[in-house]
């Protein structure tokens, strides 16, 4: 049976309009000021992933719980455990030494930056806070009870975060690594009760 | 002239997406089974981050300052386990549609106040276009309660507006990569990706390493280029309900390959995909009788309350259905996609013809 075509009103050719509209409106934002939630596009794998030359220089760590002079050391997999894998590089970002690598998003310079600021109060909240007493207590909070789940029964009194860069390159059939340390940012816990 | 022409393409653009109101309700019980056994709940380990790590992306969660009680988290994936329980049985599928959108997106936005964003949107999206397709017309209680003339065709519109949501959405993909190192011969992002994700996400997969060990540039290029190549066709393809049908099928196959070498199950995708799949002409499908009147009802009945009960369940439990029974759902809805992908894409390829293809289901 053949059906009749169905006719494409003047609302469904708006719809459409619109639609591509917001979509090339959505893609210049994103171009001026970073990803906004929710956009409609998938995600990007950007650039050579840290390929260069033949190596791969990428930005790692290690988080050392320290107690009684003994060193525990954790991969972010395991840091980050509770959290699900695909979000451990970006929360990985709080544990840096300041300021954040790679942190793209704009600084309030204009009006429109300050007018977002009071609009989108949380956006940036890590550039804005990362010194701040707040951040750093609640951060601290979080690695003693992360010590007491992966150190339990150690008086853990110091974590490291461990910053290097690793530079992968191949050697016929092998992989070969080479470590670089970058910086580290220390965790003092004073009077840890046990 | 030019409108003649423009408003032909129109004609035939739309034309070709004209889609059975059964296979859409098909995928629409396939979609909220998805949503209530593998996606609720969101979010729910939340409440375990710390404020240091708050970093919203502008969006709704960034009207905030912190992270959400975890009540507030419960409550929205109640009421997702609610809509989602609705749109099952197709009982005020509209609604349901719409409600199952805005709270996928309400949640997803506090499970990205991380910082980081899934790309998950093509999933939110389906309900929110496709509540206007009319995808409640059939198994549904509404078809029950206002049974409608004697039309089974969908409204064309809806299917064609997705297809150009997930067209776009894919060449975003293809242009941050093209724009960024992808095409140059010189670099092999591919395989640089595969080793950060490898060594620094620490998703270790046997393909992986397999892979990790191959230093070939051409090998490397050709997977970059093929990559992009398949994301930048998907918008022009969106044109055509049969080109689209086709890089959906090569999609399905790249997320598969993206699983084996990654390990990311990109099932948010697959799903979306499932809305252009003519459920009817399989023979499985096909042979199916609906049972009578009285049956049906009993049958919907004890369909809500074992799916509000899952959706339930989980959310108060903080972990998916899928995994309490440890099923690896998402890695298997890539693999059915693939199946599905390769099984159509010969057919497609030898059976085609330019016309569209939705006057022959008629027949």
């Amino acid at each position: 049976m053949r059906q009749e075509p169905q006719v494409i009103t003047v609302w469904v050719r708006l719809v459409f309009i619109t639609a591509i509209a917001l979509l090339v409106a959505q893609s210049v934002f994103i171009h001026k000021y970073g990803e906004p939630y929710p956009t409609i596009t998938m995600p990007s794998f950007k650039g050579s992933g840290g390929f260069q030359n033949g190596r791969v220089k990428i930005i790692r760590y290690e988080a050392v719980f320290i107690a009684n002079g003994e060193e525990f050391s954790f991969k972010p997999k395991v840091l980050l455990e509770k959290f699900p894998d695909s979000h451990i590089a970006e929360i990985s970002q709080s544990l840096m030494p300041t300021p954040a690598v790679g942190v793209t998003k704009a600084t309030p310079t204009g009006r429109l930056s300050r007018l977002r600021d009071i609009v989108f109060p949380g956006y940036g909240a890590r550039r804005k806070s990362q010194d701040s007493p707040a951040y750093i207590a609640s951060l601290k909070d979080w690695l003693r009870s992360r010590g007491r789940e992966l150190v339990p029964d150690r008086p853990v009194s110091r974590v490291e975060i461990r910053w290097y860069w690793e530079i992968f390159s191949m050697d016929g059939n092998t992989l070969k690594s080479e470590r670089v340390p970058i910086d580290i940012r220390v965790v003092t816990f004073h009077g840890e009760p046990r | 002239m030019t409108i003649h022409v423009i408003r032909a393409f129109e004609a035939r653009a739309f034309e070709s997406y004209r889609a059975r109101a059964e296979d859409l309700s098909i995928f629409r019980v396939l979609y909220a089974t998805f949503i209530i056994c593998n996606v609720i709940p969101i979010a729910a380990w939340l409440p375990l981050a710390p404020q240091a790590f708050f970093d919203p992306p502008i969006g709704p969660a960034a009207l905030f300052t912190a992270p959400p009680p975890a009540i507030v988290l419960l409550s929205l994936n109640l009421l997702l386990a609610l809509f989602a329980t609705m749109l099952l049985v197709g009982w005020m599928t509209s609604l349901a549609s719409a409600g199952v959108g805005l709270t996928l997106i309400a949640l997803d936005s506090w499970a990205y106040s991380l910082g980081k964003i899934n790309h998950d949107i093509l999933l939110i999206v389906t309900p929110l276009v496709l509540g206007f397709s009319g995808w409640g017309r059939n198994l549904s209680i509404d078809s029950i309660r206002f049974p409608l003339a004697e039309s089974d065709q969908a409204a064309v519109w809806p299917p064609a507006l997705l297809a150009l949501l997930v067209g776009f959405a894919m060449f975003t993909a293809g242009w941050a990569k093209a724009t960024t190192g992808w095409l140059n011969p010189q670099l092999r992002c591919t395989y640089g990706h595969l080793v950060y994700n490898y060594l620094h996400t620490g998703r270790e997969t046997w393909v992986g390493c397999l892979a990790l060990r191959i230093d070939s540039a051409w090998f490397w290029k050709t997977a970059d280029w093929f990559t992009v190549a398949l994301e930048l066709t998907f918008l022009p393809a969106a044109f055509d309900r049969k080109l689209f049908r086709l890089s959906l099928a090569f999609a399905s196959l790249f997320h598969l390959g993206v699983l084996l070498l990654f390990d990311i199950p990109f099932s948010a995708n697959i799903v979306p995909y499932g809305a252009f799949v003519s459920y009817t002409g399989l023979p499985c499908v096909r042979n199916l009788r609906l049972p009578d009147l009285r049956s049906r009802l009993k049958m919907v009945y004890i369909l809500f309350v074992a799916s509000l009960t899952l959706g339930l369940l989980a959310a108060l439990l903080g972990e998916s259905v899928t995994d309490l029974l440890r099923i690896p759902f998402d890695e298997i809805v890539v693999w059915i996609g693939a199946v599905i992908g390769v099984g159509s894409i010969f057919p497609m390829l030898i059976h085609w013809s330019p016309r569209p293809d939705v006057l022959k289901i008629g027949g």
